[in-house]
């Protein structure tokens, strides 16, 4: 989208798009303000509002328990905010937000600017490299060599001086790893969003009654689906990250039965509780 | 000006060529999520998550051809 839908103004000598501000605001005030309406009143036997704020939560741990299963609990805090707060500024987006007149540009989704999901891909690369250090120290990093320890183990050196010789340029692929994963992530949510929004302007001019409602039918599921992919991928990125070396190898062969094994251990736990 | 013409027809054509590959791709994907999950119901749950996660990366693709189209008609208009 060209520079006219933006509202470009300084901020304490920054160049800041405050229409985007003011949408990121509001989605952080929706979910402070709702958070503390749903948690008012804790009780052991739920109430509605509590049952809804449960169910949310479900949501966002089945996110990491997927993923990540019983470890995913340690970055179930920045996974739940990260899908809520995508989620809440995807939905915000399909509000009637163009009636309200800014000096300059117009009101829309946050992620449907550049730099919203930038910034939250930003937040999921630094996540991902604190867990790896934290979980394995200064050994994190040996993982840029990755394919290069289990290849030369148990080779003659002469057969390890081959394969070093043939395959270093693996470190680059591993370096660069680190500026797609974010990149993906950042470009992924961001074209959608902004898809959805030049889709329902064009119906807008196109067919002003009937049209906009199928699109925006349309733009609510996408909404759902982005926030519920960039929470997944972040956590599948975080977890690879922070899993120990013993089940990096056959973590795709004994995902099923382990998965089967946690399932079982909750429900035993339920059981007892 | 005679490029700029060239790319109003171009352009539109590569995102179009751009979600061929990305359509047939979620189409086969999405088939052999049913078929499997209309044939066994209980693995559902299971597929669910990495049918998400294929989803986003397959639908990447498609977009890929959208972000050329911008990148391109930027650079050219301005």
């Amino acid at each position: 989208m060209s520079e006219n839908h933006f509202w470009e103004t300084q901020l304490l000598g920054l160049p800041i798009h405050a229409n985007t501000l003011i949408m990121v605001g509001a989605a952080m005030g929706v979910l402070l303000l709702g958070a503390t309406w749903l948690t008012a009143s804790m009780k052991l036997v739920p109430s509605r509002r509590q049952m809804i704020a449960e169910s949310i939560y479900g949501v966002c741990r089945g996110i990491t328990y997927a993923t990540a299963e019983a470890r995913g609990d340690k970055f179930l805090h920045y996974i739940g905010s990260l899908f809520l707060f995508i989620l809440t500024c995807n939905l915000m987006g399909q509000l009637p937000l163009r009636l309200i007149q800014l000096p300059q540009g117009e009101l829309m989704a946050a992620t449907g600017d550049f730099n919203v999901p930038a910034a939250l891909a930003l937040c999921t690369l630094v996540m991902y490299f604190s867990f790896g250090i934290k979980q394995k120290g200064l050994s994190y990093f040996s993982h840029y060599l990755s394919p290069l320890p289990m290849m030369i183990k148990g080779q003659p050196l002469v057969g390890q001086i081959a394969f070093i010789t043939f395959f270093w340029p693996f470190i680059f692929l591993n370096i660069l790893e680190d500026f797609t994963r974010p990149g993906s992530l950042m470009i992924r949510l961001f074209f959608n969003i902004l898809v959805g929004e030049i889709l329902s302007g064009i119906a807008m001019t196109v067919a002003p009654l009937g049209l906009p409602i199928v699109v925006i039918l349309l733009e609510l599921l996408v909404a759902f689906i982005q926030a519920y992919v960039f929470a997944i991928l972040s956590s599948v990125y975080i977890s690879l990250m922070s899993e120990n070396h013993d089940d990096h190898d056959e973590d795709h062969g004994h995902s099923a039965s382990s998965h089967h094994e946690a399932t079982l251990a909750l429900a035993n736990q339920t059981a007892s509780v | 000006m005679e490029a700029v013409v060239a790319l109003s027809y171009g352009a539109p054509l590569a995102v179009g060529l751009a979600a061929v590959g990305p359509g047939i791709g979620l189409g086969l994907m999405t088939a052999a999520f049913f078929n499997s999950s209309a044939r066994q119901p209980e693995i559902q749950g299971k597929l669910f998550i990495p049918y998400i996660i294929t989803l986003g990366a397959v639908e990447l693709l498609g977009l890929f051809g959208f972000v050329s189209f911008f990148l391109i008609f930027s650079k050219a208009t301005a």
